[in-house]
C-alpha cells in the first residue's frame, strides 16, 4: 500500500480515527472551564484524553478557545449606548426587551428542539390565566424529574421548582407579574444526574 | 431558595456588554447558530449558576466559562438534529464535522488507512502521543501548550518529534509520507 500522505491528509485520517463510539463526551462546562484554565491538573488530565481522541470535542474546544480570557485580564466595559447600537443590528424576528438600567435581552422564537429535550404541551406564547398558571411540557422518556424556571421578558427569576415529578407546575399568582409575557423552560434530570434542556418558551399572564 | 436577584442584576448591568460580545466571538459560522441564542442561553447559565459561583473576583473567567459552554451546547444541538436527519444512529459519525483541510484525497483514504494511523499514533511515547493527537486535530502549538500544561515551545518540539515519529511508523507499515 503506497499512500503519499501530507500533514492534511494524516489530520484527516486521524480526524476518521478520533471518534468516541459508545463513550460518554465531557460535559460544555466542563470543556469551557479547561478552555479557561479554570481547572486542576487532575480534572485535567482525563479531559484532555477524551479531547485528544474525539474530533467532536476538539471542534468544540476549538471553537470556544481563541476567545479566552487572557490570565488576569478584565473584561472591557463597553457604555449601555454602544451595546443598545449593537441592538439595533440583530436581526428581524428576535424580540428586543429592556428594562431601565439592564442591558436587556434579546429574545428568540424557540429553535426545535432535539427529541430527547423536553418539549412545552402549550404553544409558544399561550395565554394563560394569572390565577390558574399551569405550565406542562410532554414526559421525557427516563427523566427522573426535572427543574422549572421562570422568568421575566429581561430574564430576571420570577419562579422556580425544583425536583418537580410531574411534567406539569403551578405558578402561584403572586409570583407572576399582572399582565404581560413571561418566558419559561423545563429541565429534564436524567438517572446519570445530566440535563437536557427545553428551549425557552414565552407565556403571555391574563 | 433565595433567587439573588439584585446581585445578578448588578452583574449584568455591569458585565452585559461584555457578554454579548462574547457571545458574538464565540458564534460558530455556518452552522445557524446566531450570537442572541448563545447570549440567551448565557444568561439563564448565568442566573442558575449565579449564586454557586464561588470566584466572581475573576469576572471575566466566569462570563467566558458561562459563554463558552452556551455556545458548546448551541454546536451540539445542531449537530444532534442534523445526525438524526441524515444517519441511522451509530451510522456515519464525524463526517459532517467542519475539518480542517480536507482534500479530496483525503476523503478518500479508506478504513484501513484511518485504522493503520489510529494504530501507528497510539504506539507513540508519552507525552509525544498526546501531543501529536491534538496537533492533528486542528489544535495549534500555542493551544496545545495552554491546555496541558506546557510552554509553546515545548508543545511544539513535542509535536514536531511526535509527526517524525509518526512518519516513521507509517513508512514501517508500508504507508509512505510524502515530505512536506
Ligand atoms: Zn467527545
Amino acid at each position: 500500500m503506497h499512500h503519499p500522505l501530507n500533514d492534511d491528509d494524516l489530520r484527516a485520517a486521524y480526524r476518521g480515527a478520533a471518534v468516541s463510539a459508545g463513550v460518554e463526551c465531557p460535559s460544555s462546562e466542563d470543556l469551557a472551564a479547561l478552555a479557561a484554565g479554570a481547572i486542576d491538573a487532575a480534572a485535567r488530565e482525563p479531559l484532555l484524553v477524551h479531547v485528544a481522541r474525539c474530533c467532536r470535542c476538539a471542534d468544540d474546544l476549538r471553537l470556544i478557545l481563541p476567545a479566552r480570557p487572557a490570565p488576569g485580564r478584565r473584561p472591557a466595559w463597553l457604555p449601555l449606548a454602544a451595546a443598545a447600537a449593537l441592538a439595533v443590528a440583530l436581526p428581524l424576528g428576535t424580540w428586543w426587551v429592556s428594562r431601565p438600567a439592564s442591558p436587556g435581552v434579546v429574545y428568540r422564537q424557540p429553535a426545535p428542539a432535539s427529541p430527547l429535550a423536553p418539549v412545552a404541551e402549550l404553544p409558544d406564547g399561550a395565554e394563560l390565566p394569572r390565577r390558574a398558571f399551569v405550565l406542562r411540557w410532554k414526559p421525557v422518556a427516563g427523566a427522573t424529574r426535572y427543574d422549572v424556571i421562570v422568568a421575566d421578558a429581561a430574564l430576571a427569576p420570577l419562579h422556580e421548582v425544583r425536583d418537580a415529578s410531574a411534567n406539569e407546575v403551578t405558578v402561584p399568582a403572586e409570583s407572576l407579574p399582572e399582565r404581560g409575557v413571561v418566558l419559561w423552560r423545563i429541565e429534564a434530570i436524567m438517572p446519570d444526574g445530566s440535563r437536557r434542556a427545553s428551549p425557552l418558551y414565552r407565556a403571555a399572564v391574563r | 431558595m433565595s433567587l439573588g436577584r439584585p446581585t445578578l442584576d448588578a452583574f449584568l448591568v455591569q458585565h452585559g456588554a461584555s457578554l454579548r460580545r462574547l457571545a458574538e466571538r464565540l458564534c460558530p459560522r455556518g452552522m445557524g447558530v446566531e450570537p442572541a441564542e448563545i447570549e440567551q442561553e448565557a444568561r439563564v447559565r448565568l442566573w442558575r449558576t449565579f449564586e454557586r459561583e464561588t470566584n466572581l473576583r475573576e469576572p471575566a473567567s466566569y462570563l467566558y466559562r458561562v459563554a463558552a459552554a452556551a455556545a458548546i451546547d448551541a454546536v451540539r444541538r445542531r449537530r444532534a438534529r442534523r445526525e438524526e436527519t441524515l444517519d441511522p444512529p451509530g451510522g456515519g459519525q464525524g463526517r459532517d464535522l467542519p475539518a480542517n483541510g480536507t482534500s479530496p484525497e483525503a476523503a478518500a483514504l479508506n478504513r484501513e488507512l484511518r485504522e493503520a494511523i489510529g494504530r501507528a499514533v497510539a504506539s507513540l511515547p508519552e507525552p509525544r502521543q498526546q501531543a501529536v493527537r491534538l496537533h492533528l486535530l486542528g489544535f495549534s502549538t500555542g493551544e496545545i501548550g495552554a491546555l496541558a500544561g506546557w510552554t509553546e515551545a515545548k508543545a511544539r518540539n513535542l509535536v514536531y518529534r511526535g509527526l517524525d515519529d509518526l512518519r516513521g511508523r507509517l513508512t514501517e507499515d508500508g504507508i509512505a509520507p510524502s515530505a512536506e
